[in-house]
């Protein structure tokens, strides 16, 4: 048997990707009011979207489903993951929901189910299906607002058109990062719980397969603040370079 | 007291997911215990003046080039272990895909010399042993078909057939199950590989728990207690 001694953290020293996090929580929250009048206003109108064919601009508005009723555990974990602001904004801006399904709240459904595998009932498999379901309203609050918004590189207004289908798959990668955050959260309050480590197991697996689909989709979601979403919920090596060269602040909002 | 991390070898076939592996353990350690890990590779060309001969009696291998070789790789592993690994541990797991076990094999299938022989050089030159090797395990039909599908992968003509990976495979089987004579592999475990890529993680990921490479998660910020 090994025999080593596991290094303690040292003090004051918190891995600098958790700060980077923080960052990036925060850009979104601040992203979400700069623009909900914007966005309300679209809502309100419910004209179709200009550089989104097909997409239906009442179903993208609806809030999540409150999949977790009553779970206050469920709650508590994803406050602990530092998520209570990405699953309580959808809920108190998202419009009413019409039991209308759209791509996007499938492409969220299917994302959940496969890390959870049938799992239901525990606080962490509640909280990922919350998460889950958050993440296709996320995707469409920034592709309602999209065709004002500027590309990613070139910071030049009017990001060219945009298939559903790619926010489809930017909900599918948005929703197994945070569940990824969730089940993480979970794990560090216990590993105990077999089927909550093969839950992570398989969220990582999600991660890994879907890295190498992420410069194309991020090339084809082109505006900046779908692209920060994206880049920075998702796992892989781009996902802070936004803020690893110092930059990260100052940009167009 | 000597804090460190540990330091993990992948081994396999092509094709039996040692990447995949690779990856998800990263995602691990850097996602739940917020460390870090350093991936290596069993050559990293460290000692500069060795790298031709790494090059030429790994692509080109012949009886002329052999002993070179042998040489140019355990002067690669002691300044992998002297710049990176060793270096490295303190404050982070060190994850090599690859090591020494691909060598022997390597030795007994080009150049038909035994494990041991291939290792006695080896250890002659090697500081520190891994904590543990783990071994993705799989039928050699699966792993080249598995290999073979993947994109963007050089084919060697001379490596990627089957008779060859049968007789790495073999070298593999023979090494692993005399670990007391190779124990410069550290701890050798082998996975299953048929299995989904989410449970081999899930599998290593208990090899580590139960030897408790991995710090308790209740200590994530705590850490230092000693484990053996």
């Amino acid at each position: 048997m090994t025999s080593l001694t596991l290094p303690p953290r040292p003090p004051g020293s918190p891995p600098l990707a958790d700060a980077w996090q923080t960052l990036a929580d925060g850009l979104l929250t601040q992203r979400l009011h700069l623009h909900l009048d914007e966005w309300r206003a679209a809502v309100a109108e419910e004209k179709a979207l200009p550089d989104v064919p097909g997409a239906d601009v009442s179903v993208l508005a609806q809030r999540p489903s409150l999949l977790a009723a009553g779970d206050e555990s469920a709650m508590a974990l994803l406050e602990d993951a530092g998520l209570g602001f990405w699953w309580q904004l959808p809920r108190q801006h998202g419009t009413e929901s019409r039991n209308q399904r759209g791509a996007l709240h499938r492409a969220a459904d299917t994302a959940a189910q496969s890390i959870l595998a049938e799992q239901s009932g525990a606080a962490w498999s509640n909280a990922v299906a919350s998460a889950s379901a958050a993440a296709a309203w996320w995707v469409g609050f920034f592709a309602v607002i999209r065709h004002r918004g500027v590309h990613h590189i070139t910071l030049e207004p009017h990001p060219g058109p945009l298939h559903e289908q790619a926010l489809g798959t930017a909900v599918s990668v948005v929703a197994h990062g945070m569940a990824t955050r969730v089940l993480e959260a979970a794990l560090r309050d216990s590993d105990d719980d077999p089927a909550l480590r093969a839950a992570y197991c398989r969220a990582i697996e999600a991660g890994i397969c879907a890295e190498p689909e992420l410069p194309r989709l991020i090339d084809e979601l082109a505006e900046l603040r779908l692209v920060d979403l994206v880049s920075t919920t998702a796992r892989w090596r781009g996902r802070f370079t936004k803020y690893a060269g110092g930059t990260g602040a100052g940009q167009v909002e | 007291m000597n804090h460190r991390y540990p330091f993990i070898v992948i081994e396999g076939l092509d094709g039996t997911g040692k990447t995949t592996l690779r990856k998800g353990l990263f995602r691990l350690w850097e996602g739940l215990y917020g460390v870090t890990p350093l991936c290596v590779l069993t050559t990293n060309f460290l000692a500069a003046e060795q790298a031709a001969a790494i090059v030429t009696g790994k692509y080109q291998p012949n009886a002329g080039n052999r002993d070179a070789y042998l040489s140019a790789i355990a002067a690669d592993k002691r300044a992998t272990l002297d710049r990176l690994v060793l270096p490295q541990r303190p404050a982070r797991p060190v994850i090599a895909d690859r090591w020494l076990l691909s060598e022997l094999a390597f030795f007994a299938v080009k150049h038909g010399m035994r494990a041991s022989e291939t290792y006695e050089t080896l250890a002659a030159h090697l500081t520190a042993a891994p904590d543990l090797t783990l071994v993705l395990d799989l039928e050699t039909d699966a792993s080249m078909s598995r290999a073979q599908a993947r994109q963007g992968d050089a084919v060697r003509a001379d490596w990627d057939v089957h008779d060859v990976q049968s007789r790495v495979r073999e070298t593999y089987e023979a090494v692993v199950t005399k670990p007391d004579e190779f124990p410069l592999l550290g701890d050798v475990v082998r996975l299953d590989a048929r299995r989904p890529r989410s449970e081999v993680l899930l599998a290593a990921w208990d090899v580590l728990r139960e030897r408790q490479l991995v710090p308790p998660i209740a200590a994530r910020t705590e850490g230092g207690e000693t484990h053996g």
